[in-house]
């Protein structure tokens, strides 16, 4: 079976590691990025099935790597799940309509487990968490 | 007022001279009559307004009613120096020239009266050899002198400083009035400025709240989530003892959460401007127990729900979440000894505004604790419950900016009720949800 794969994008790298190691335990291979400025090149080199972003990280932020991904026609098939500390910011970034599913922090291991399964499972199924 | 002179007895004038000094006294009293008139008039005008330009020019016009003179000023103090500003004069175009100290005279240094018919005049009107000057005063302070002066001796009378004397007291109020007002406008102005800043250091610190609350939240989420996999993952792989210690820390970040949940509100809150709707109650009461459900089942609370409420001006989500802060709390400080524990939750319109209650059967508050119970930070430190101190303070911070009030009634071991007013909504939006018209336990559902 061919592996799965995922990139998390977070600032916290700490986060990031457990959020990575959460999504390999469901069979994700998974590659971690602290620095967002070196995501961009990542994501259109290694074209994932599932892009974890932080909404709020220096340089770069998960609503620019979204836009981006979005615009780009190579990249029509990856899934991106973006987190945030606040519902309120990521409705003001306008990432709402662009993310298959925004998590808030504090996400739990079942969030990340149910919501990567269903995304994988269904290409075209857009869901939403609070 | 008037001065009877007769060159002798009336007994021994003829009619014609009777006659004569009759004109005469009428002619004298009708005069006074006129600049008495004319000093009530000029009264009038000058407290009628508070600029003081303005009274020294009514002065300058009507002045000419009360006596003659060549010279009108006032003298007055401005930053910490005389000064006389010219009404009519020779100088009468020049700026206020400053008052040297040596040459203030007693009107000044003493609040003397001063009536100069002829010979040593005061420096600052020396061309005039009669003079007149009186001082303004108001609460046992001097405020300056109204000065007149005419060119030639023995100009002045004692009717003339009487009526001058009435001015005096006129103007005196009039400048009274003006210092108050200008005294309210500078204590105005420095209280706006100090609520403007105290705005301005609430914002930064609800903005340096809101970063650190959202900064604290990808840590949080790391400790939380490395538990939680902790649990899952290793439960086999450790003693019971570690596993309880894995809960412990992923319950406290449960608390941590809403803590910072709570900051976050209390942050957005003060900054939020929507307008307010018709809302209806029900509802918001219905979504905030829902978000107990399993610790009040839990716990064996029930909850009775008022069927019958009216709609509110506010923001639904506000609304839910005043009542949620409120059901938490009375879960909180519940206690252990009641026996049919229960929180009845109802809204009554009073009037223009709805009365909203939360009435518990839990342990009360001591009257003490009840004065400061809204203060950001406070909590019940005498209770061993646990609670946090920011619910409280949303609550009063949401219902104080959908303009109505907050409060709680509570005995010791009998229970607390709290209640929040909102102002009505003008005409309910939607036919109130079926229930049953008897009071039902949500407890259960």
């Amino acid at each position: 079976m061919t592996s799965i794969t995922a990139i998390v994008v977070d600032d916290d790298v700490s986060l990031g590691d457990i959020f990575a190691y959460a999504l390999e335990t469901i069979g994700f291979e998974v590659e971690v990025i602290k620095d967002s400025r070196l995501a961009w090149e990542k994501i259109l080199s290694r074209k994932p099935d599932l892009v974890t972003l932080d909404l709020e990280m220096p340089h770069v932020t998960g609503a620019d790597l979204l836009r981006q991904i979005r615009a780009d026609d190579s990249l029509k098939q990856v899934k991106v799940m973006m987190m945030t500390g606040n519902g309120r910011v990521a409705e003001e970034m306008g990432v709402e309509a662009l993310a298959d599913i925004i998590l808030i922090k504090p996400v739990t291991y079942r969030q990340i487990k149910d919501f990567a399964s269903r995304l994988m499972q269904s290409p075209k199924t857009s869901v939403q968490s609070s | 007022m008037l001065t009877i002179k007769p060159t002798g007895r009336l007994e021994d004038l003829d009619r014609d001279q009777l006659l004569q000094t009759v004109r005469r006294l009428l002619a004298e009293a009708d005069a006074l009559s006129s600049r008495i008139a004319a000093v009530s008039e000029i009264g009038i005008a000058i407290n009628r307004t508070l600029d003081l330009t303005a009274i020294q020019r009514v002065i300058a016009q009507q002045a000419k009613w009360l006596l003659d003179f060549d010279h009108c000023s006032v003298c007055l103090q401005k930053d910490d120096v005389w000064q006389i500003n010219t009404l009519f004069g020779a100088q009468e175009a020049t700026p206020p020239q400053l008052l040297e100290t040596e040459n203030l005279g007693p009107a000044l240094t003493r609040g003397q009266p001063q009536i100069v018919r002829e010979g040593s005049p005061s420096p600052f009107m020396a061309q005039y050899a009669s003079q007149i000057i009186l001082p303004l005063v108001a609460d046992n302070i001097i405020l300056g002198t109204i000065n007149f002066g005419l060119a030639k001796a023995l100009g002045y009378t004692q009717d003339d400083m009487r009526i001058v004397y009435m001015l005096a007291l006129q103007l005196s109020s009039a400048l009274r009035n003006t210092r108050n007002f200008e005294e309210l406008e500078r204590t105005r102005d420095a209280l706006q400025n100090r609520a403007a800043e105290l705005e301005a250091r609430n914002q930064e610190l609800d903005a340096y709240s809101h970063t650190i609350a959202h900064d604290l939240k990808s840590p949080l989420n790391n400790i939380m989530l490395r538990s939680e996999i902790l649990a899952s993952r290793f439960s086999d792989k450790l003693p019971p003892q570690a596993l309880d210690f894995v809960k412990g820390i992923r319950d406290s970040g449960v608390k941590m959460n809403e803590m910072i949940d709570q900051l976050l509100w209390l942050a957005k809150l003060r900054n939020v401007k929507d307008t307010v709707k018709p809302t209806e109650i029900r509802p918001t009461v219905d979504n905030a127990v829902m978000r107990f459900m399993a610790v009040l089942e839990e716990k064996g609370i029930k909850v009775e729900i008022s069927p019958d409420m009216p709609c509110v001006l506010a923001h639904s989500q506000w609304v839910e979440e005043v009542f949620a802060n409120l059901i938490s709390n009375a879960i909180k400080y519940m206690g252990d000894t009641c026996a049919a524990p229960s929180i009845t939750i109802r809204a009554v319109a009073k009037g223009d505004y709805v009365r909203c209650e939360v009435q518990d059967t839990g342990i009360g508050i001591a009257p003490e604790d009840q004065a400061r119970l809204f203060e950001m930070f406070t909590r019940l430190h005498t209770l061993n419950v646990e609670g946090l101190g920011l619910g409280l303070s949303i609550i009063h911070r949401i219902v104080t900016k959908l303009n109505g009030q907050v409060g709680v009634e509570s005995s010791l071991g009998v229970g607390s009720t709290f209640w929040f007013t909102l102002p009505a909504a003008p005409i309910p939006i939607i036919e109130k949800i079926g229930q049953d018209d008897e009071y039902y336990s949500d407890s259960g559902r």
